[in-house]
């Protein structure tokens, strides 16, 4: 029995538990608790860049659940996510967001910082979508009921998804960014506009040359 | 044949052994020529070197040098195997809990990583190469599969022209990966007698164990193409680009999992060949009994 002492030592500590499992959450996440992402929305501002969060809040032990959104500025994305953190006294968790609304103006110019600053966390998924909101800015598109029901976050990434698949849209997972930006070449981002209900409907493809410095991403 | 390391065991810790460098491969056309190039050259060392054990008679490595060599010149070939396994334990701590700490336990303080796979790796050696062997061979099938599954799961996420790519970068021989390098202490590990080759075995898990590390390192370049460059475990990364939906995520834990329990099996036949050779040494000094020597 002592020879499957380590081996089970390691299995507990694989599966994440240890003597205290509340402390897991500390020790991992530098606080108290960690918030659930479904999608984020991203556009320039007068001091930098906005980001709003969409979070997923668990209304009831049935397993409801409701979309909640924040928003913060800061003068570059590592601080946006950092002044996040700091506004909940928590740590947003990104393992579960799936898309980011993006302007037109931060697709076309800040496209590789955005893409850096995702790659720097360990639980943003490289499955992660990004698209282009035209017509209404990103944070309006993020917070516009969904058809379906459900989180709107949830439902723009099904949308994307879905769209992709069968070609309407331009396939956009952050892993192909990536290979597209170290690569140097042009990529496609999907679009989404308003419809004439309010709600986020495909807007077709925009097309952005190769960034310059892509480089600096190998 | 109660004390034998049967063929198909020691095929199988050899295939443990290279997919332990699994998680840390580069993902380039030229990282996947060189180790195409490194896997063929590591087979035909293996070949070679249980050839010369068939020809000079002799059991195993141990035997070979206590048959062949001068107590002095034993003691100095025993001191720099023992270094280079201790070496090669220290690189499985390093790069394991490095791993740990950036992708699953920021938090941990990675010296604690590293002494739970010492622990365990060191509690699998001291039972010796048998029974090290003895489990990796049906291990080697558990993680076989899941490596197999984990390939096939992204084949739809494969650019075919990422394909292109690689085959157009053939890289001449030259081009070998070092990865290969400590392959040579496990097979100081391989025994045969004339009634039991395991010539064969052995090259097939070499071979086996090259072939895992070449569609590892090529899946992650399909993948993710020119961006695994700026990933730090690209082979890891392309794992996880498998989802459905917002439920079955995540299945890089599991890839992650079976090529940390190779890094395990990796450390144990390092510390099982650290025995063997204080074993040999005690032996040689006339502390007990002697083995046979020859088959």
């Amino acid at each position: 029995m002592k020879k499957f002492l380590p081996l089970l030592l390691l299995a507990l500590l694989l599966s994440g538990c240890d003597a205290d499992a509340n402390n897991r959450v500390d020790i991992n996440q530098d606080a108290g608790q960690i918030l659930p992402v479904s999608a984020l929305s991203i556009d320039r501002c007068a001091g930098g860049f906005q980001m709003t969060v969409e979070s997923i809040r668990q209304d009831s032990l049935d397993g409801d659940v409701s979309p909640g959104y924040f928003t913060v500025q800061a003068a570059d994305f590592p601080a946006l996510f950092d002044r996040a953190d700091e506004l909940l006294a928590s740590r947003l968790y990104l393992s579960h967001a799936q898309v980011i609304l993006v302007s037109q103006s931060v697709a076309q110019n800040d496209l590789p910082a955005l893409v850096d600053s995702l790659l720097a966390r360990p639980d943003a998924r490289l499955t992660l979508r990004i698209a282009v909101a035209q017509g209404a800015t990103p944070d309006e598109l993020l917070r516009a009921e969904a058809l379906t029901e459900g989180i709107p976050g949830m439902a723009l990434a099904a949308l994307l998804d879905k769209r992709a698949s069968d070609g309407s849209l331009a396939d956009s997972p952050l892993f192909r960014i990536l290979d597209c930006l170290c690569s140097g070449q042009a990529l496609s981002l999907p679009v989404l506009t308003p419809n004439l209900d309010g709600h986020t409907a495909p807007g077709g493809s925009l097309a952005l040359p190769p960034f310059t410095g892509g480089d600096s991403h190998a | 044949m109660p004390n034998a390391v049967f063929p198909r065991w020691q095929g199988g810790f050899l295939v443990l052994f290279l997919l332990a460098e699994g998680l840390y491969l580069p993902a380039t056309p030229a990282a996947v020529w060189s180790l195409i190039w490194g896997a063929l050259l590591a087979a035909l060392a293996a070949w070679l070197w249980l050839q010369l054990l068939k020809a000079t008679g002799a059991r195993d490595f141990f035997a070979l040098c206590q048959n062949h060599l001068p107590r002095a010149g034993q003691y100095a070939l025993f001191a720099a195997v023992g270094l280079a396994a201790i070496a090669a334990i220290l690189q499985s701590l390093v790069r394991l809990s490095a791993f740990w700490r950036e992708t699953a336990f920021p938090a941990m303080p990675q010296w604690v990583s590293a002494a739970v796979l010492l622990a365990v790796g060191v509690c699998a050696g001291r039972r010796g190469r048998m029974a090290v062997a003895m489990w990796s061979y049906p291990t080697a099938f558990v993680i076989a599969l899941t490596v197999a599954a984990s390939l096939v799961v992204t084949l739809s996420d494969c650019l075919p022209v990422h394909l292109l790519e690689t085959a157009a970068g053939i890289a001449p021989p030259q081009m070998l990966s070092l990865r290969f390098v400590p392959l040579a202490l496990p097979l100081l590990l391989c025994e045969q007698d004339r009634h039991l080759s395991a010539t064969h075995a052995c090259v097939r898990g070499v071979l086996l164990g090259g072939l895992g590390l070449v569609l590892l390192s090529l899946r992650a370049y399909l993948v993710l193409g020119a961006g695994a460059a700026a990933l730090p475990y690209p082979a890891f990364s392309a794992a996880g680009v498998f989802s459905v939906g917002d439920f079955l995520q995540r299945g890089e834990v599991v890839f992650g999992c079976a090529l940390a329990l190779c890094e395990a099996v990796r450390v144990a036949l390092l510390a099982a060949l650290l025995g063997a050779l204080c074993g040999c040494l005690r032996r040689s000094r006339g502390a007990l009994p002697r083995t046979p020597q020859t088959f």
